[in-house]
């Protein structure tokens, strides 16, 4: 009675598809979501809209997207449309993947029900760029980049980006979609922007800044200072007055210790290239539009970041490298491992540690694997960098001589050596 | 969770007050009673899964019933993965002042130091105060937090006086007319998930999204 779709509704879509009703999963502000089977048995996701939500606009909206297609697969697209089966009743939803619950939220995140290492956190980082890069790249605004709509496999940082039903064209100002409080830009509170591309890098920004601080970019002790926080403290804090909380120009709005810990300890660990990232994201980004960030510039951050991640020989946590790292979280002073210097990037070279596509070409292909980092079968004291490629590389020794690595054979990790991979030459240092 | 693989620990987040206020009174027994006492069973897991979905609020409910006094029907702040419905009965008047008299109190008593969202208040009545209404509504209204609230008004059936309603929530919209049980269920449902309009309000709106509000349909129409 108090679902709009009944378990085993037959409904038949636009395309001519019979969907079954399983299950119900959700509700949001707009709809309703179930799990739903189509004739072969393959489940998928279907979002019935509650009649409020239910507009000519909303579907015709739908209607465009499904025409024009996802941009990348990492979208939960909309794919087919369905009609009410009820005479008269304006109701519809559509047909979507469905996700499944290897995939967290960034909520679960920041409940800490969901613990990813930091490396497959810069994995996310750099998927969820590329995603809405490519959505944008086809002159697409996602309008409502915020905490519900993107999840992550906490094991290797794929992504998948979710209530796509609110995308539109960019500079669109049809659509009643503004973004999700604590997200939104200043300038669609203070001056009822519409939300276009610009706005979608602010959002993205502060999820980011979620996604490795676990805290607002703006809640800091001016937030701290308000015992009821209200819509109109909010309009404060996130429209009219905002203040990034290490602002380097203006220290009022610091993270209070004792209420806003995440912030103070997780900033401090960032390398400085990452922070100013940030800083500038949320000084000269928030009120001037052009300013922003944009994709390319976090997915080269990310990958710097990946780049330098190191383990604490005491407890295994990783770190990031510095000249002097301290563990985190047993405050050990850590000896770094042998690095791979490919000039442009600094690889460290763990004992878990690879070497990719991207690596080699600057592609961002983390899927194609060509090196891994390996210990001497007889030796385990001598580590090697296996060539897994389909090309031989070229190993310079210190002396001069150079050796020949054909793939599947291995080159010594030696200071001062040289591994010519074709594209690019890399230092062992 | 066994091993933090990330140092810090979950995000901070602000206290949500929940208050229902539920008329027990003799003209509610019967359907009406046994409609709410459904409803709000209902709505604790959606409660619950929202809760789980909101990294902003902590939420945290009680409950309160009136006849010829008030009481509460749960006494402190309770987590909802915690919270539990037990049916309430209804008989006599309807002691609509002393209830908001003893929100009032529970407000006046939150530790001043503590960060919160605005709370919400949920009064269900299907009659007429027969105490000092005024009385409780200042009462409330002085208190800083009282003043905050959100606060919403279900009416149970057609003897209810929206006028006295409309003086509790401050505003015509957020006066939810319940004709009959199907309606009762729904704005149930709805109210519970005002919380999430609290801890994130769309800039330049009103707290509280009224286009959600559910719309009679013609399935609606039978009368209690």
């Amino acid at each position: 009675m108090l679902y709009a779709l009944k378990d085993g509704t037959k409904l038949l879509s636009k395309h001519r598809m019979t969907y079954t009703v399983k299950r119900f999963i959700a509700s949001g502000g707009q709809g309703e979501v179930y799990e739903v089977d189509d004739k072969k048995g393959q489940a998928y996701a279907l979002k019935w809209y509650y009649p409020h939500a239910a507009t000519p606009y909303q579907q015709k909206l739908i209607e465009r997207l499904i025409e024009r297609g996802a941009p990348d697969p990492c979208f939960l697209w909309p794919l087919d449309i369905i009609a009410s089966p009820q005479k008269g009743e304006k109701a519809f939803g559509y047909v979507m993947r469905l996700r499944t619950p290897t995939y967290k939220s960034i909520v679960d995140l920041m409940k800490r029900r969901a613990e990813p290492t930091f490396s497959a956190l810069c994995m996310a980082a750099i998927n969820l760029a590329d995603g809405y890069q490519s959505l944008h790249s086809q002159g697409l605004c996602y309008r409502d980049i915020s905490f519900g709509n993107l999840f992550f496999n906490p094991a290797d940082g794929e992504v998948l980006i979710c209530d796509n039903d609110n995308v539109t064209v960019n500079q669109d100002t049809e659509s009643g979609t503004y973004g999700t409080p604590r997200f939104m830009a200043p300038e669609i509170i203070t001056l009822n922007k519409s939300p276009s591309t610009e706005t979608d890098l602010y959002s993205m920004a502060v999820l980011l800044f979620y996604m490795f601080v676990l805290h607002h970019p703006l809640e800091g002790a001016i937030e701290a200072n308000i015992k009821c926080f209200d819509a109109k403290a909010m309009e404060k804090i996130y429209g009219h007055d905002p203040i990034f909380i290490y602002d380097p120009k203006n220290d009022k709005n610091r993270p209070i210790p004792g209420y806003q810990d995440n912030a103070i300890i997780f900033w401090h660990m960032y390398p400085p290239y990452l922070r100013e990232m940030f800083t500038r994201a949320f000084t000269d980004g928030l009120r001037n539009g052009n300013a922003r960030i944009v994709e390319k510039e976090w997915k080269d951050a990310f990958v710097r970041l990946r780049n330098s991640i190191l383990y604490c020989h005491g407890c295994g946590a990783e770190n990031f490298f510095n000249k002097k790292p301290t563990c985190w979280k047993c405050r050990a002073n850590i000896t770094p491992p042998p690095r791979l210097n490919l000039g442009r990037q600094l690889l460290m070279l763990n004992h878990n540690s690879a070497v990719f596509a991207h690596h080699l070409h600057e592609n961002f292909d983390f899927s194609t694997r060509v090196g891994k980092v390996s210990q001497h079968p007889q030796d385990p004291k001598r580590w090697g960098l296996t060539n897994e490629s389909k090309d031989s590389w070229t190993y310079t020794k210190t002396s001069g001589d150079t050796a020949i690595i054909e793939p599947g054979k291995t080159a010594p990790l030696a200071t001062g050596a040289k591994i010519n991979f074709g594209p690019i030459e890399g230092t062992i240092e | 969770m066994s091993e933090r693989n990330l140092p810090g620990g979950e995000m901070s987040s602000r206290k949500l007050d929940f208050f229902w206020i539920a008329d027990c009174s003799g003209s509610m027994d019967g359907e009406k009673i046994q409609t709410l006492n459904y409803a709000i069973r209902q709505t604790i897991p959606d409660m619950r899964k929202e809760a789980d979905a909101n990294p902003n609020a902590d939420i945290l409910v009680r409950a309160v019933k009136f006849s010829d006094g008030a009481a509460w029907h749960v006494a402190g702040a309770t987590p909802i993965d915690q919270f539990n419905w037990t049916d309430l009965s209804a008989g006599g008047v309807t002691a609509m002042g002393m209830a908001l008299e003893l929100v009032a109190g529970e407000l006046r008593q939150l530790p001043g130091d503590t960060k919160r969202l605005p709370p919400v208040l949920v009064l269900l009545t299907d009659g007429q105060p027969t105490d000092d209404f005024k009385g409780g509504l200042d009462a409330l209204l002085a208190t800083p937090w009282g003043k905050k609230a959100v606060r919403i008004a279900i009416a149970i059936g057609k003897d209810t006086d929206t006028n006295v309603l409309e003086q509790f929530t401050g505003n015509k919209e957020l006066v939810l007319e319940a004709k009959n049980p199907q309606l009762l269920v729904k704005f149930i449902k709805w109210a519970s998930t005002v919380v999430k309009n609290v801890s994130a309000p769309m800039a330049g709106a009103d707290a509280v999204d009224t286009a959600a509000i559910p719309v009679v349909t013609a399935d609606d129409d039978e009368i209690w």
